[in-house]
């Protein structure tokens, strides 16, 4: 299981928020939802933090695709090669200069590294970390340059994702105040608890699947296997070529889409029952028959596993349109009347 | 018009080239002008210039345990760079300017062409052995400690080989005879009776010590992972060499002993040269799962963690994305090992490993790759002319060709966003990214070529591979993993768990 899936600062805060408001409405004696004696203060509070931390999850999912897209606005901050090029000679200097004792103190040279990049321009494209040296021989600082990852990295997002919904789901039921009315509100509780709920079952498919997909895999990977399977396909499609016509228009017929091999091999069981004799060029056909329906039950098993890690994906982002909607029309609909 | 004066055919090094190589030397050929004080080339950047001093003079100097020496003085008709544009070794020493000096530069490609003149190369070579060789030798820790004049009293007595790849130099139990230093390359050394690797050896490392101690036999084949560039130096030399000076033999008998201690004790001291390791140097096992997969030769490689990857595509998705050609230098295929640190199965996914020996630099002869002063290799797509010479001959495949211009159904690589342009207000941000209607699709803008965008047509038919994103502030892959199952890291790390940054972390 993959644990540092569920392992994040983001986990901390947003069990603060959830904390904070249920730390308000005991100390401030308050209902939650509108039943009697509701707090406006607090109703509005939970809806529009429930709304900054849907808006988290949607950002998520916005730089997702813009960067899919290649509109993100880190692709602006393309930089000529040889810019960096000139940076990297520059921090080459200063590394000498720490190699030589003549830069010694971390704050000096984490200073004079950090100028060097903006100098050229790339203090947006790179970032310095010092990191003390251990073996001997070593500079007492190795003058790293990391790509800076401006946006953040994907993986923090999905933390975001993660664990922001859930806590929009908890606030979700202090706004409407544990009741299940039948409605707007009663249909985006059980949307907000419908979305959440399948994401964090996908969440336990995405930590658990892909230790299993690894053992089940071996060394036939999925793409391998794709592979292997279309090679195989060719060589079945030249041996057919060795085959009667007849006999090739039957083995056609009885080849599925999910293999149809036991069906074949039933069948030149039956021929060589009935002449005494194996057709010509079978015995090569039925040895790669054999091979793709093996590869085939293969990447069928692997791509079940696939799915599996995936399906949930089918609902959780139908879903989650849905609730988008319906929070815009609730939201619309309170202001209105 | 050439920037090259008559006046060079006049210094011996050129006098004989012919017409095919005069022609070659004239067009691509540079003057480069290096004022009084300033450094030319530094010791340890990868410079892969060879260079022709015609007016000035410079000095050599190597820095070593904190004291800079100076080797020598270059002066006019002189030439220097002839290791690194050989072999794409790091400059062994820095050159400085004395006065103000102009010098012809000659890239690897135009060097290896000109190399091929037998007078040319015996000309380089014997100024090899008078100049470099003794600053060469002194990287060898056997010879660390010798003088420059004990050193040059070697000239002349060495022999440089250079052999193809999976010759075996030297065979187990043949006694050894001599000393080999590797100029360039890589070699393994197995043994016969268990089949294991017992060590390796790349630019810079000695082995056959054993000729100075004790044990005179060779422990295993070495055999050469790469065409590999050696220089042999005879033990008979050796001695007959210093034989008036017996303390130089004690010495070097003495160095002999403890490196051949240290490879076979915890630490290995071969192992340590080459990967600047620890004590914690890598068993024979792993030694042999990584020359095996010859993920050895590999400077950094993309590691995938498959007990965290979800398969989602992420990856390679995003690299489609900064790549305008819409073609994807990740394939998730590659070696699967265990990693010792986490004890989890990764992926050494086939990306550039930006080699240390990189063959596919060596191997193309139009100066299309280059390695930038980070050490990472780069594409010079001007000069590619999609001869595939580096996609053969990169041991690990990570080279791929893109379709060349005339497959024209691959055409509408920017037909991707057409129908985002539809969207009413915001479609206009998307305009240019149909073939009709692109701004990009004729040529490239020259700013656009500049940062090494790659626009559709202008990477057709010209090898691709790995470019770390180049220019952008992150590697889109590790950027958009949502498991963070991907991460760049050297290869020997995977298996010995070396990482300080703890790349892979636990679970």
């Amino acid at each position: 299981m993959n644990r540092r899936l569920f392992l994040s600062w983001h986990s901390v805060l947003a069990f603060a928020v959830v904390a904070g408001f249920v730390a308000w409405m005991i100390a401030g004696g308050m209902s939650p939802g509108r039943g009697p004696g509701y707090h406006r203060g607090f109703l509005l509070a939970t809806g529009w933090t429930t709304l900054g931390l849907f808006s988290i999850v949607i950002t998520h999912v916005m730089r997702k695709y813009a960067h899919k897209l290649g509109v993100s606005p880190e692709f602006r901050m393309r930089m000529p090669i040889e810019e960096l090029e000139r940076a990297e000679m520059a921090l080459n200097e200063i590394r000498r200069k720490v190699m030589g004792g003549a830069l010694s103190a971390r704050a000096d040279i984490h200073r004079a590294a950090r100028n060097a990049l903006k100098e050229h321009g790339v203090q947006k494209l790179l970032r310095i970390q010092l990191e003390p040296g251990t073996r001997v021989g070593d500079p007492s600082w190795r003058v790293l340059a990391l790509p800076t990852f401006p946006l953040g990295k994907m993986f923090h997002w999905m933390h975001a994702h993660l664990f922001y919904g859930i806590a929009a789901l908890m606030l979700v039921v202090l706004h409407a105040g544990y009741a299940l009315r039948p409605g707007m509100g009663g249909s985006l509780e059980v949307l907000a608890g419908f979305v959440a709920i399948t994401g964090i079952v996908g969440v336990y498919f995405w930590s658990t699947g892909p230790a299993k997909l690894t053992e089940r895999e071996g060394d036939l990977t999925t793409e391998k296997a794709f592979a292997l399977d279309k090679n195989l396909e060719r060589k079945v499609d030249a041996a057919f070529e060795g085959v009667d016509p007849a006999l090739h228009s039957e083995f056609k017929a009885l080849q599925t889409d999910g293999g149809g091999f036991a069906e074949q091999a039933k069948l030149v069981r039956s021929k060589v029952a009935s002449s005494g004799q194996v057709p010509a060029g079978v015995n090569d056909l039925l040895a790669l028959l054999g091979q793709q329906n093996a590869v085939r039950g293969e990447l069928r098993a692997l791509r079940r596993i696939r799915m599996r890690m995936h399906a949930w994906r089918v609902v959780h982002i139908p879903a989650a349109i849905l609730l988008l909607v319906l929070v815009a029309i609730h939201i619309y609909s309170v202001f209105a009347y | 018009m050439s920037v090259i004066p008559e006046e060079v055919y006049e210094l011996s090094l050129f006098a004989k080239l012919n017409p095919k190589q005069k022609k070659l030397l004239e067009a691509e050929a540079s003057l480069d002008i290096c004022a009084a004080g300033e450094v030319f080339s530094r010791q340890g950047e990868y410079s892969e210039r060879f260079c022709v001093i015609l007016t000035g003079g410079a000095s050599m100097y190597r820095k070593e345990d904190g004291e800079t020496k100076l080797l020598g003085a270059f002066g006019q008709k002189d030439w220097f760079g002839e290791l690194g544009a050989l072999s794409s070794q790091p400059e062994p020493a820095t050159l400085k300017a004395d006065t103000n000096c102009t010098f012809i530069v000659c890239d690897q490609a135009l060097f290896k062409q000109l190399y091929k003149n037998k007078h040319f190369k015996a000309q380089v070579d014997g100024t090899y052995r008078k100049l470099s060789l003794s600053v060469h030798l002194r990287v060898a820790p056997l010879f660390k400690n010798l003088s420059s004049r004990q050193l040059q009293s070697l000239e002349g007595r060495l022999s440089m080989l250079e052999y193809d790849k999976g010759r075996v130099i030297a065979e187990q139990g043949a006694a050894t005879d001599a000393v080999y230093l590797v100029r360039s390359g890589a070699i393994s050394c197995r043994s016969k009776k268990t089949g294991r690797i017992l060590g390796y050896y790349m630019s810079n490392s000695t082995f056959g010590e054993h000729c100075l101690t004790a044990k005179g036999t060779w422990p295993g084949d070495y055999e050469t992972m790469a065409v590999t560039s050696v220089l042999k130096i005879p033990v008979d030399v050796l001695r007959d060499v210093f034989s008036a000076e017996p303390d130089v033999i004690a010495e070097l008998s003495r160095r002999a002993d403890q490196i051949l201690a240290e490879e076979h004790g915890e630490s290995t001291g071969l192992y340590d040269q080459v990967g600047g390791g620890s004590g914690t140097a890598p068993t024979s096992d792993e030694l042999e799962v990584m020359v095996g997969k010859q993920s050895i030769k590999g400077g950094e490689a993309l590691v995938i963690d498959l007990d965290r990857c979800v398969r989602c595509n992420a990856c390679v998705e995003s690299c489609v994305s900064v790549h305008d050609d819409r073609i994807p230098r990740l394939s998730k295929t590659g070696n699967r090992v265990t990693s010792k640190e986490t004890g989890r199965p990764v992926m050494l996914a086939t990306s550039c490993y930006n080699c240390e020996i990189p063959e596919c630099m060596m191997a193309c002869e139009y100066g299309a790759i280059r390695r930038d002063v980070q050490g990472l290799i780069r594409y010079v797509w001007d000069n590619c002319v999609g001869c595939q010479m580096c996609s053969s001959a990169c041991p690990y495949g990570v080279i791929s060709m893109t379709p060349p211009p005339s497959a024209g159904a691959t055409e509408p690589v920017f037909k991707r966003h057409w129908f985002l342009q539809t969207i009413p207000f915001i479609g206009k941000k998307f305009a240019g990214s149909h073939p009709d209607k692109s701004k990009h699709s004729a040529e490239p803008k020259p700013d656009e070529k500049a940062v090494g965008a790659l626009r559709g047509v202008e990477s057709r038919g010209k090898a691709i591979k790995c470019d770390l994103c180049a220019g952008l502030p992150f590697e889109a892959c590790v950027y958009n993993c949502p498991t963070q199952a991907i991460i760049r890291m050297n290869p020997e790390r995977v298996l010995t768990g070396r990482d300080e940054r703890t790349l892979l972390p636990k679970h």
